[in-house]
């Protein structure tokens, strides 16, 4: 594994911006980084990352399973308890989900360690699936390198294939949902439609905060329609704390991601999957950490159940310095996760992003950030397979 | 080779593009119950339990008119009915007669709650104005209908209610407004709402 500089392809930005790549450059500062890729062998890509990641999501599927039989796990999770038996029916109909993306710490050598799941909405999807995919044809094309240069990158194939599988179960039209005026969470729900209608999905465009409620409980568009299925990249526990949250047990709106993913968007599953897997390679040793108002020991790190772009995690780094990401997610448990070393490639250091889509290990993608937690800010940088 | 050979993307940025597409799908419709069961191209049990559907659909979603005058000049003279309710609905009010009833099979999804189905299929009355010619038919919701025994119709028109009436919006999306100043001072971008996304 190795950062390397590349020339970058003249006229990129012009190119995202036909390609509908919009958040290529956000605030001025850069996103998408053209000019640099990390090479790995394919040994490291499909014994260090495909072949744990497989292993992880399956560990994960039967922990769903397990929390969804016990009230003692939820309440431990924090689940609300009004939406148990709604988030125990979507998964016992076999409600299908889309995607979810692992992020590992991974140095090349040592096994990848999961910092954690982001299995409800996971971003920074387009960029990995195709714009990474259009960088390394074109980089390829260009001379700049060999032919015989890889990619671990089927997103986009198992993203329609996926779409497909789950189709006939699902009520049209389907709804994308994002938030209003966010440019990255539009481009990610208009690449997933894009993906749903290559396989024959009918599909609506809507804002989160255009959706109403019918006198009959149903859910409805700006033209009163029925909305009865509902891709959200909008996180559950956000709907379950707000107006209209109380009505989706009762709407028969059918979510995707469905509910259930609720038990592995919580960051509470690290805790329990190292209680039934002490010592997994690829774990790092993780508890429910339930006063938080204990000096965190050097060498940990402590999570919110629930947070999102890194908000409000404080890590206790072995050399004693504190580093704490303010945020607005402090209310609620907490876990604690060993500190685990992230690879540093100049000023940056690099996180690995596993895509599953479905049930299967699809590809990845890297970003890095200059602080030790990945926020919002983190860069997107290409990889490529390149056997020495 | 581990990644896609080709990808293709089409509609990316562009709006409904294929949202605008109506499916057609097969349907049944019937003058009577008894021309139902004495038809053959379904069984007698889909006929009585779409039956029962439409007639309990006919005292939900038929058209109402306060006066028997306004009926009847849309569905002709004699051909409107005073319904009274039950319950909350104080009064009557005036509905075009049952004339016949049209079932079609549910989608696997919507075969739920106050739509199940034990035969899979929805049974939703017909109508007919006095624009209708005979074999032309009216739903609830006005779209017309051609022909007896089997049809084809659009989807939208063969299920259960599309539409409903909207008591409010904005229900969804205020935590993460909330918690959007926030993000923008911290992160140094100033999106106008924060990310959803992790």
């Amino acid at each position: 594994m190795q950062r390397l500089p590349i020339a970058e392809r003249p006229g990129w930005r012009e190119r995202a911006e036909e390609l509908g790549f919009l958040f290529h450059t956000i605030d001025g500062e850069p996103y998408w980084i053209d000019d640099a890729y990390y090479r790995f062998t394919l040994r490291q890509v499909e014994d260090d990352i495909e072949a744990p990641s497989s292993e992880l999501h399956e560990m994960a599927m039967n922990l769903v399973d397990e929390v969804l039989r016990s009230e003692s796990l939820l309440t431990k999770l924090r689940i609300p308890r009004p939406f148990w038996e709604w988030i125990a029916a979507s998964w016992h109909r076999g409600e299908r989900h889309l995607y979810g993306r692992m992020d590992f710490a991974y140095d090349g050598k040592s096994p990848a360690k999961l910092l954690e799941f982001n299995y409800d909405t996971p971003t920074s999807l387009y960029e990995a699936a195709y714009f990474q995919w259009i960088w390394l044809e074109e980089q390829i094309a260009a001379g700049n390198l060999p032919r015989g240069a890889d990619q671990y990158n089927a997103i986009q194939d198992w993203l329609i294939q996926a779409w497909g599988d789950q189709k006939k179960d699902l009520p049209k039209p389907v709804y994308f949902a994002s938030v209003r005026d966010h440019a990255e969470d539009r481009g990610t729900i208009l690449y997933l439609r894009d993906c749903a209608v290559q396989a024959g999905v009918e599909s609506q465009i809507i804002d989160i905060e255009d959706i109403g409620i019918s006198t009959e409980g149903h859910f409805t568009d700006l033209d009163d329609r029925i909305i009865r299925a509902l891709f959200k990249l909008y996180p559950i526990e956000f709907m379950f704390e707000e107006e209209f949250g109380a009505r989706l047990p009762t709407s028969a709106v059918r979510l995707i991601e469905p509910p259930w993913k609720a038990i592995l968007s919580n960051k509470g599953a690290l805790a329990l999957l190292w209680e039934r897997h002490p010592g997994h390679p690829n774990l790092l040793e993780t508890h429910f950490d339930d006063e938080p108002s204990t000096s965190l020991p050097a060498g940990w790190v402590r999570k919110p159940l629930l947070s999102r772009e890194g908000a409000n995690v404080h890590v206790h780094l072995p050399d004693g310095n504190s580093v704490l990401e303010p945020g607005p997610y402090d209310a609620g448990g907490h876990v604690r996760q060993r500190y685990v070393e992230l690879p540093r490639f100049g000023d940056r250091h690099a996180v690995i992003g596993a895509w599953m889509i479905g049930d299967a290990p699809a590809g990845m993608g890297i970003r890095e950030d200059v602080g030790y937690i990945t926020r919002d800010t983190a860069r997107f940088v290409p990889h490529v397979i390149v056997n020495e | 080779m581990k990644r896609s050979r080709m990808l293709y993307l089409g509609v990316l940025g562009t709006v409904g593009a294929l949202s605008g597409c109506t499916e057609e799908q097969p349907a049944m419709v019937f003058n009577s119950l008894d021309e139902c069961k004495a038809s053959a191209i379904t069984t007698p049990a889909v006929c009585q339990e779409g039956y029962d559907q439409a007639l309990k659909n006919h005292g939900t979603t038929a058209p109402r008119f306060t006066s028997i005058a306004d009926c009847e000049q849309d569905f002709g003279p004699g051909k409107c009915q005073a319904l009274t309710h039950s319950g909350s609905d104080t009064g009557s009010f005036f509905v075009p007669a049952f004339t016949g009833f049209m079932v079609a099979r549910l989608l696997q999804n919507q075969n739920s709650g106050q739509y199940y189905s034990s035969s899979g299929y929805w049974g939703q009355p017909l109508y007919r104005t006095r624009n209708d010619s005979f074999g032309t038919w009216r739903t609830s919701d006005n779209a017309t209908i051609s022909g007896t025994g089997r049809v084809s119709v659009p989807s939208e028109v063969a299920h259960p209610a599309t539409r409903a009436v909207t008591m409010s919006r904005s229900g969804f999306g205020s935590v993460s407004s909330a918690r959007s100043s926030f993000s923008s001072s911290s992160s140094g971008r100033s999106s106008s709402s924060s990310s959803s996304g992790g």
